[in-house]
């Protein structure tokens, strides 16, 4: 199955890395084509635009920070010219080299040093929303629903007048996979694996606690006209439209 | 007391009035002193003179026509009856009625029989009471011992003590203020005569005194306000040095004002461009080696892809992932609060709640005693790293249960998160705040942490307008005490 899983993602997708250190190009081509991805190199702007006028190319990993013609304008140039996703690669805490790289056009991005496994989900990530043939490719940075924004990349949640409701990680992760899944039933161990998440160590707010401080932080009276509703014995569903917001 | 006023504007003030009031009051002495013997001079000479007048004038004329005339001579400052008794002086005879005798014979260049009953000198300390009315000593019913009746003139005093007493006379001013006397005319009329100083004297050092008055107040505002704008500009000098060390980018002084004080404003203008230009070249070195890191963190991270599963690359792997928190925070330190992030209007509530549920899941254990806070224009994720360094160094150094409280106030909103650790010394209490600094005994080497938590933090709070200080907390542990000022919004 996860060679399977391997082979449909990755068969003849290629991938165009555009970072101006030659060892680091080297390095992210072996990494993906052990995992059976074609890999084109670039060392910017100029041999980039002549892969792409020579290749078919799934995904551009694109350096933002870069001399001469830099990552921002070729992400921006890039997309104007093309649907070819783009995976960004920013600098580490910078908040304008990341809202300006997703306003140029970026699908995702990820700081610098990132951790070789995530580069590789990420990248996976947005191959399969391109191969579903969704129109907006990019993944979304924020999700609305019932007069709140849950913000993605800040991990809080916006209410109607523009506050700004923090969330401890364990409700943002819950939150975040009910309203990527609205109006379907997630199980007590489904929410419990997000939210627990990747940070190790005893976890011990039930789902059912992390559930109702959530709806506190909602106002959701609960009832019939609940956000989240719980649905007995099954595990519970948020009740709503969701609306993706790159 | 303090009698020295502490502050510039005060001394000079101080010196000022000070040397205003004393040249006044030397100068309304002076002038005083010089219109009191002047009148006094005058008055003396006048008395007697007029004395001398009505004397001679009621001598050559007939009994009958002394009572006609004598209401023409009856005027102020003299006072002149025909009608009343020989009386004996209360006192004996002194100096000043001598001297005044012989003045009025001197006018009358004739002796004549003159006893003076009171007489009142000028007193320099007794100058309020210049012309006032002085109480007639008490009369006595029984007549004067009459002298020689039938003679017209009787000397009371003998030719060499005449002379002498002119000269006395010459050297000091004859300041008769007033003077009760009677004298017997030739044909045994008994004249009584009052002379005193016009009480309107008093109107002139009231008019003076209120002129003066006036030129000081006047003199004392006008320097008050030059002073005033003199050290201004050395308090606005002192505020900007003050906040120097908070906000480098605190606009320029004006430099205008003085000479002196446009040049002070100018140097220290200077001085903190200087200082900026200093630190951000130190702060761009220190940004450019953590960036250059990030690059050989990032091969070795893919390089170590090739290892093997198994111990070694785990721990590879989480030596990486210490490098890289490592320049993490530096870069995080460097930028703090300026890394291009928005400032919202935060629900603080729901902030300090999530960062406690947080540290709840790593183990802390946390009391929350926190107000409803109105929404504040804060960064957000600025502030949740600020409050987790905090409940994270609270959690490391502190141990067990930690205490915090949220409450408003009209212009701030006070957080405060407390401890029952160990404690640091009181003396530490600031250093812990400087970058890379940790307390040598902790069990900071044991449990980590880059030693720039608390820096971050209070370079956060500090670009939202307020600061992070550490406090002994009473009964033992530190309290941290992050304020947000409600009145500045993150630039």
């Amino acid at each position: 199955m996860c060679a399977l899983e391997r082979m449909n993602w990755s068969m003849n997708k290629t991938i165009l890395v555009v970072d101006d250190d030659a060892e680091l190009r080297q390095l992210l081509q072996e990494y993906f084509s052990e995992r059976d991805f074609v890999v084109l190199l670039a060392d910017g702007g100029a041999q980039m635009w002549e892969q792409i006028k020579n290749h078919t190319i799934d995904l551009v990993i694109l350096d933002l920070m870069m001399p001469g013609e830099d990552g921002l304008t070729l992400c921006r140039n890039l997309r104007a010219s093309a649907k070819t996703p783009i995976l960004m690669l920013t600098a580490r805490g910078d908040e304008m080299d990341r809202i300006v790289g997703l306003e140029m056009g970026a699908d995702d991005y990820l700081h610098k040093p990132f951790i070789p496994r995530e580069l590789l989900a990420r990248v996976k990530n947005i191959l399969r929303r391109a191969s579903e043939g969704r129109e907006d490719n990019r993944t979304a940075r924020a999700l609305q629903f019932a007069g709140w924004v849950l913000d993605i990349d800040a991990r809080h949640l916006v209410d109607s007048k523009g506050v700004i409701v923090s969330l401890p990680a364990g409700e943002f992760r819950i939150l975040k996979l009910l309203a990527e899944n609205p109006n379907r039933v997630l199980s007590r161990d489904q929410l419990l694996d997000v939210a627990s998440g990747r940070e190790a160590g005893p976890f011990d707010r039930t789902i059912d606690v992390m559930i109702s401080r959530l709806r506190r932080r909602l106002n959701d009276e609960g009832g019939d006209t609940a956000l989240i509703k719980t649905i007995r014995s099954e595990g519970y569903l948020l009740a709503s439209k969701v609306e993706r917001r790159a | 007391m303090r009698i020295m006023p502490r502050t510039l504007f005060g001394q000079i003030m101080l010196a000022l009035c000070a040397g205003l009031l004393a040249a006044q009051a030397a100068g309304i002495w002076l002038t005083l002193n010089d219109r009191a013997r002047f009148g006094e001079g005058l008055l003396g000479s006048f008395a007697a003179q007029r004395i001398a007048g009505v004397i001679s004038i009621l001598d050559d004329l007939e009994p009958a026509e002394r009572h006609r005339l004598i209401h023409a001579l009856n005027v102020p400052p003299t006072h002149i009856s025909l009608d009343e008794p020989w009386e004996t002086p209360a006192e004996p005879v002194g100096e000043d009625a001598k001297s005044f005798i012989a003045r009025v014979e001197q006018e009358l260049e004739r002796p004549a029989v003159i006893q003076v009953l009171s007489i009142k000198r000028a007193e320099p300390r007794r100058r309020d009471n210049a012309g006032a009315a002085l109480p007639r000593p008490p009369e006595t019913s029984a007549p004067g011992k009459a002298a020689n009746a039938d003679s017209a003139v009787r000397a009371t005093a003998n030719p060499a003590a005449e002379s002498e007493r002119r000269s006395n006379r010459r050297a000091r001013p004859n300041r008769v203020l007033f003077v009760e006397g009677q004298a017997r005319l030739t044909d045994g009329t008994i004249v009584t005569f009052r002379h005193s100083l016009p009480e309107a004297g008093l109107e002139g050092p009231l008019r003076l005194l209120g002129s003066l008055a006036i030129l000081g107040i006047s003199v004392a505002l006008l320097s008050a306000w030059a002073v005033r704008r003199l050290t201004l500009p050395l308090a606005s000098l002192a505020d900007a040095a003050t906040g120097l060390a908070r906000n480098l980018d605190h606009p320029p002084l004006p430099e205008n004002g003085p000479l002196e004080v446009a040049k002070a404003a100018r140097a220290f203008n200077a001085m903190q461009d200087d200082i900026k230009r200093y630190l951000e070249t130190r702060a761009q070195a220190l940004a450019a080696v953590s960036h250059d890191l990030r690059l050989p963190i990032t091969r070795l991270r893919l390089r170590i892809e090739r290892i093997a599963e198994g111990e070694l690359k785990s721990k590879m792997e989480s030596d990486l992932s210490e490098m890289d928190e490592m320049i993490g925070n530096t870069l995080e330190f460097l930028r703090a609060g300026a890394n291009g992030e928005k400032a919202s209007r935060v629900d603080l509530n729901a902030l300090i709640e999530s960062v406690t549920e947080d540290m709840i899941t790593v183990g802390a254990q946390i009391t929350l005693h926190c107000d409803a806070v109105q929404p504040l224009p804060v960064r957000p994720q600025a502030l949740r790293r600020c409050l987790t360094n905090l409940l994270d160094n609270a959690r490391r150094y502190g141990g067990g249960d930690i205490d915090i409280s949220i409450s408003e106030r009209p212009d701030k909103v006070e957080i405060r998160i407390e401890d029952r650790g160990p404690g640091i010394p009181e003396s530490d209490l600031e250093r812990v705040f400087e970058p890379y600094v940790r307390m040598e005994s902790s069990r900071a080497k044991h449990t980590g942490g880059s030693g720039l938590g608390l820096a971050i933090a209070r370079a956060i709070a500090r670009a939202h307008g307020g600061d992070v200080k550490l406090a002994l907390r009473s009964g033992g542990g530190i309290a941290a005490i992050l304020t947000l000022s409600r009145n500045v919004v993150p630039a």
